[in-house]
């Protein structure tokens, strides 16, 4: 395998009773790339991000990540190997302040978490890594305001900076937009731009926009199948993704 | 989660502290060791409610199995009595060690279902137990176990006088809030609040919810346990009886009236639930009658429990606090 690939899923195939959400696919995700996956709704995109996190498992295929087979491993092994997810839709622990979120996210990579009798609060290092996360994500004046405090934006930003502070090799981020204004939605792809030197993202959005201005790769995923893989450029003129996708306005 | 709960007042701990020491000095001063007795028994259910609390409260999973270790460290140390082993020291590890074992089997199991399914399979293992226990001839099988001495701590301890007993209960009680309270505020207590909060996101950052949430199990078991070899010692005595599910029941109901997650809820149930059933008793046999109407009050008008409307009353504009 390339060394250059973090991410190979090969021949994916996932059914849901008669309906198969993921159709043969096969997909590359390289170190440091943007990997867009875009596609209509109700194309499969959020049960293959599923089966890439390790939520759902795949009827067949191989998912080999970081030059190792992950396709049975759990959810928070993968997380532990460099593979961290956002949800579609905002999952914070709401009863903590926005810095105990991180926190938490710190806490699960750095040391044991079997410790009973030491107060987490006298743990200065999680609180120092926490707030240096959350001065890259910009939620720094926000640190101790309760999670569910934050505006609809800010929880976004929250979101992704939960797996963002698992310090992971690759980011799954399913529809970090979703929802958000039009200001807010500058500032997460402001942030994603930030990232990309540090980390490789597989991107899944909905606004095109904002895909075609971050996206190294482009894939297209309909019906199930992967009908495209390529660059913005390519993705924009090709006729099958205009036909099932993209129509007209973008190409 | 910032501030679990705002500080106690000193007056409150003060008149707390008092009234633990002084009440039953001043009972005994007056000659009425029955109440002193009565005292014991409200706090040994206090610790067994605050342990059920550590699942129910702290970690969001309803078990409806509790009495069932209750019971196994009661019996452990009645058959160890009964066997001539009155060494306290030793049937209090045997009882702690054992419901352990126990909770760490059930949990195992229980642990991989979740919502009803693991009410019921918790349930379902507690009556397991309740009718192992019921078919034991050798010690008592229904009709329960007397034991004619109690466990002995040697430091010239007489568990047997009811001030001394009480003061144990006391102590052992202490000890179980302040382990609690460290346990909840540890890196561990940290992961165990987000689970309950979202345990799909809690996995999805990198931690293993499962073994989390079975240590948590484990830990309650043990303390459950441990109410149970003071219990035994209270009672002389004890039967199937205790293992039954309607005394799972009356654990819950304590740790809701008493306030479901909050460090001393279940101390707080146990001592109204015990207290109303003396009261009211003393005019109806139908008490539980009653008490069904407070405890719906409670869950309706005040669903933290009476821990949440103490502090709703002292602190109203602080509500995100309590969270």
């Amino acid at each position: 395998m390339n060394a250059s690939v973090l991410l190979q899923v090969q021949d994916l195939v996932k059914n849901f009773g008669a309906l198969r959400a993921t159709d043969h696919v096969s997909l590359d995700v390289l170190h440091g790339e943007i990997h867009a996956l875009i596609g209509p709704n109700g194309a499969g995109k959020t049960s293959l991000v599923a089966q890439l996190s390790g939520h759902l498992k795949p009827d067949s295929g191989r998912i080999v990540f970081d030059q190792q087979d992950i396709t049975e491993m759990n959810t928070h092994s993968r997380v532990q190997h460099g593979l961290a997810r956002s949800f579609q839709i905002t999952r914070l622990f709401k009863s903590f302040s926005v810095i105990d979120n991180i926190a938490l996210s710190v806490q699960a990579r750095s040391g044991t978490s079997f410790s009973f009798w030491r107060p987490v609060r006298a743990e200065s290092a999680l609180v120092e890594e926490a707030m240096a996360v959350l001065q890259e994500l910009g939620l720094q004046d926000r640190a101790h305001d309760l999670a569910s405090e934050l505006s609809h934006g800010e929880q976004r930003i929250l979101e992704l900076g939960l797996a963002l502070a698992t310090e992971p090799k690759l980011l799954l981020l399913d529809e970090p937009m979703a929802g958000a204004g039009p200001v807010e939605s500058e500032r997460i792809l402001n942030l994603i731009l930030k990232l990309r030197a540090k980390v490789s993202i597989l991107l899944i959005e909905h606004d095109m926009d904002a895909v075609f201005r971050l996206a190294d790769r482009i894939s297209v995923l309909v019906n199930g199948t992967l009908i495209a893989t390529g660059t913005p450029e390519k993705i924009r003129h090709n006729p099958l993704v205009i036909a099932a996708y993209l129509g007209e306005e973008h190409a | 989660m910032r501030a679990m709960n705002p500080k106690t007042p000193l007056w409150a701990w003060l008149f707390g502290v008092a009234m633990a020491i002084g009440l039953p000095l001043v009972l005994h001063a007056l000659g009425q060791d029955f109440y002193i007795s009565m005292l014991s028994r409200m706090l040994i259910y206090g610790i067994a409610a605050c342990s059920l609390n550590l699942i129910l409260g702290y970690g969001g999973l309803v078990s409806f199995g509790h009495a069932a270790f209750v019971g196994i460290g009661a019996y452990m140390v009645g058959i160890l009595i009964t066997e001539g082993v009155t060494n306290g020291w030793l049937g209090f590890a045997a009882a702690m060690g054992v419901s352990a074992l126990a909770a760490a089997i059930i949990g195992a199991i229980s642990l991989r279902t979740r919502g009803v399914y693991f009410i019921m399979i918790t349930l379902a293992f507690a009556q397991m137990i309740y009718y192992l226990v019921n078919s034991i001839k050798a010690y008592g099988g229904d009709e329960g176990l007397n034991i004619k001495r109690r466990s002995d701590f040697g430091f010239g301890l007489d568990l047997k006088n009811d001030l001394t007993f009480y003061f144990v209960v006391l102590l052992v009680l202490v000890l179980t809030l302040l382990l609690i309270s460290r346990i909840m505020h540890s890196r561990f207590g940290r992961v165990i609040h987000a689970l309950r909060d979202d345990d799909v996101r809690a996995e999805s950052i990198g931690f293993a919810a499962y073994r989390y949430k079975w240590v948590l199990f484990v830990i309650a078991g043990t303390l459950g346990g441990l109410s149970g070899a003071l219990m035994v010692n209270h009672q002389n005595y004890v039967s199937p009886n205790l293992m039954h599910w309607t005394q799972s029941g009356i654990l819950m109901v304590m740790v809701i009236l008493g306030g479901v997650g909050t460090l001393a809820g279940g101390l707080w149930g146990a001592l109204v639930l015990l207290i109303l059933e003396d009261v009211i008793a003393e005019y109806t046999l139908h008490w539980q009658f009653y008490v069904g109407w407070i405890l719906l009050a409670v869950i309706l008008l005040a669903p933290k429990g009476l821990s949440g409307l103490v502090q709703k009353f002292r602190s109203p504009a602080r509500t995100k606090d309590s969270a």
